[in-house]
């Protein structure tokens, strides 16, 4: 009886060592950086000479506008991706149609292809539309790489959403549209909101694609990132902007897991 | 028919079925339209555009001699090779690493669960910044060496960060969602009582490991490898901040090949081997998860 116990003990040991260590790397990738953006001075010291929050008031002038850039391109993608998504979905949940699975994987296409490709790709077609360093060109070139991260959720709400609930409100003499407004909106509204979410983030931190279409005009924070890191290796000034980046990508994924929930994460990765 | 065509009112006195079959229609068609327009011209364009820049061979002629040239190369050969090498070996190290917690995960309900859960969410969005940490981690005066030199465990700083090893690593973090994810729902699929009546008629945990649970998800260890492989073969943020002279990527390639006046043909050319890989591969997910629904969804619901 107490070997059973001693194993059962040793057994959460084992799985608690193993499972800390792996949160504990996960975590570092976060914490080092931030760690690293209160140090003195302008270069790389360990240990550092003092803690300041200098950094951060330094990077203000020249971060702040990519940032900002970052900030609303990730929002416009979400927006555009909810557009096109929420009709596309109800149907694609609603009716049963001859290619309704080839359909399906066409829009989930993005997450097969790799972004390079479709940077490259959108490269040669960008000129020729007038769209290269334009903001729309990059909401779109956004919007195309999170559609999946979209559809998943919308789909599974559309899914769970009970069919007669709109038929009902079509009974009591609702239209059509007024029906899937005042009742179908509102109950897939946390798929919407985890799909807007999602396509935050990723839209927010991309880098792949943008680096390809970015131009003076529109430059991206994760491609400011990169320049300075190129230009000036790491630097505490560096680390305050990767930390400003995280902290904005952290505070959406924490509401994303608290306030939405498991339900609408399931499959975030295929 | 759909029960919402149904029961629209009007057509109930509609004895023309075929007018009843093009509203039918125009209900589906119509909402998809915008978004099929916007994969079209955005992605399915594209990527068209790409495949006919690779097989152009100069003075408007067609044909697939870009793509030899490709496997000739003895260059663009070792670029190949150091990719689908690395790639690969972070896929190895994500199935070993992978495999405990997408059991944990698939198991059990607890808090350390949903904390594993949610920061196997921080590498999702981010190759950059895991490459930057790597950085700061493993330069020669990076937070490594430092404290190994602080604690005297070397005297001068390792080279540690300009390695293979470290380049695995970086992928490793990075892909490890893409593969606990798919062997959570693999595991999911494997009925417990299995392992408990193993459990009862004596078998070892090693035993209920390699008789049970290894051949019950083979198909998603299958499918889970592939896709991170997929995916790894295509990583660029991580391979252009860490990858040095002898380790070449082809997305770096790639993206250098544009920057100082576009050599069109050679980029498309790599970017189409990169698409083939990573789409083929993807597809073989797909077509493995098919079958079993409960494998593809997850068996939370």
């Amino acid at each position: 009886m107490s070997s059973i116990r001693r194993g059962r003990w040793l057994g959460k040991l084992v799985w608690g060592v193993y499972l800390g260590s792996l949160i504990a790397v996960l975590w570092l990738i976060f914490l080092v950086l931030f760690a690293h953006s209160f140090f003195e001075g302008v270069t790389l010291e360990f240990p550092p000479r003092g803690l300041t929050f200098d950094n951060y008031l330094q990077i203000t002038n020249q971060f702040f506008p990519a940032l900002r850039v970052s900030l609303l391109l990730g929002v416009c993608a979400g927006v555009v991706n909810m557009v096109l998504t929420i009709p596309a979905s109800y149907t694609l949940a609603r009716f049963t149609f001859k290619g309704q699975n080839l359909l399906n994987a066409f829009f989930l296409a993005p997450n097969m292809v790799p972004a390079i490709s479709l940077a490259l790709g959108l490269l040669a077609l960008y000129p020729r539309l007038g769209m290269l360093d334009t903001f729309w060109g990059l909401t779109c070139a956004l919007a195309i790489v999170t559609m999946p991260y979209m559809l998943r959720p919308v789909l599974a709400a559309f899914h769970d959403l009970d069919p007669s609930l709109e038929e009902a409100a079509r009974t009591l003499g609702a239209g059509r549209w007024r029906a899937f407004v005042l009742v179908t909106l509102p109950l897939i509204g946390p798929g919407v909101l985890a799909g807007l979410l999602l396509s935050f983030i990723i839209g927010f931190n991309e880098f792949t694609i943008i680096i390809f279409l970015y131009g003076p005009k529109n430059l991206p924070a994760s491609v400011w990132l990169w320049n300075m890191l190129f230009m000036y290796g790491i630097t505490p000034q560096f680390a305050a902007a990767v930390a400003v980046m995280q902290l904005v990508s952290f505070g959406v994924l924490f509401v994303l897991v608290r306030v939405i929930g498991r339900r609408y994460l399931q499959g975030v990765v295929f | 028919m759909s029960r919402t065509t149904e029961a629209l009112p009007s057509m109930r006195t509609d004895h023309h079925s075929r007018t009843r079959r093009t509203l039918r229609w125009a209900r589906i068609a119509i909402p998809l339209t915008p978004m099929v327009l916007f994969y079209l011209v955005f992605l399915a364009y594209p990527i068209l555009v790409l495949g006919y820049y690779s097989l152009q061979v100069g003075n408007g002629q067609m044909g697939l001699q870009n793509y030899l040239r490709f496997f000739q190369s003895a260059g663009l050969r070792r670029t190949l090779v150091n990719t689908l090498t690395v790639a690969g070996a972070a896929t190895a190290l994500d199935l070993v690493v992978g495999y405990p917690v997408a059991y944990y995960l698939a198991r059990r309900r607890t808090w350390l669960a949903d904390l594993v859960q949610g920061s196997l969410l921080i590498p999702l969005y981010g190759g950059l910044y895991v490459a930057f940490a790597f950085m700061l981690m493993l330069l020669p005066n990076g937070f490594l060496n430092s404290v190994l030199l602080w604690l005297h465990v070397t005297d001068k700083p390792l080279s540690l960060l300009y390695t293979h090893a470290t380049l695995i690593a970086a992928f490793g973090v990075y892909g490890l969602p893409f593969m606990v994810y798919p062997l959570r729902a693999a595991i999911q699929g494997v009925d417990p009582a299995l392992e408990e009546a193993a459990r009862t008629l004596g078998a070892s945990g090693w035993q209920v490991l390699r008789l049970i649970l290894l051949p019950a998800s083979a198909v998603g260890i299958v499918g889970g490898v592939l896709l991170n492989f997929g995916w790894n073969v295509a990583i660029f943020s991580i391979p252009l901040v860490l990858s040095f002279k002898g380790a070449p990527f082809l997305p770096v390639d790639i993206y250098f090949s544009t920057r100082y006046g576009i050599r069109w043909s050679y980029a498309a050319t790599l970017s189409a081997v990169l698409f083939f890989i990573t789409f083929g591969l993807s597809y073989l997910y797909m077509w493995l998860a098919r079958p079993t629904r409960s494998f593809s969804t997850g068996g939370d619901e």
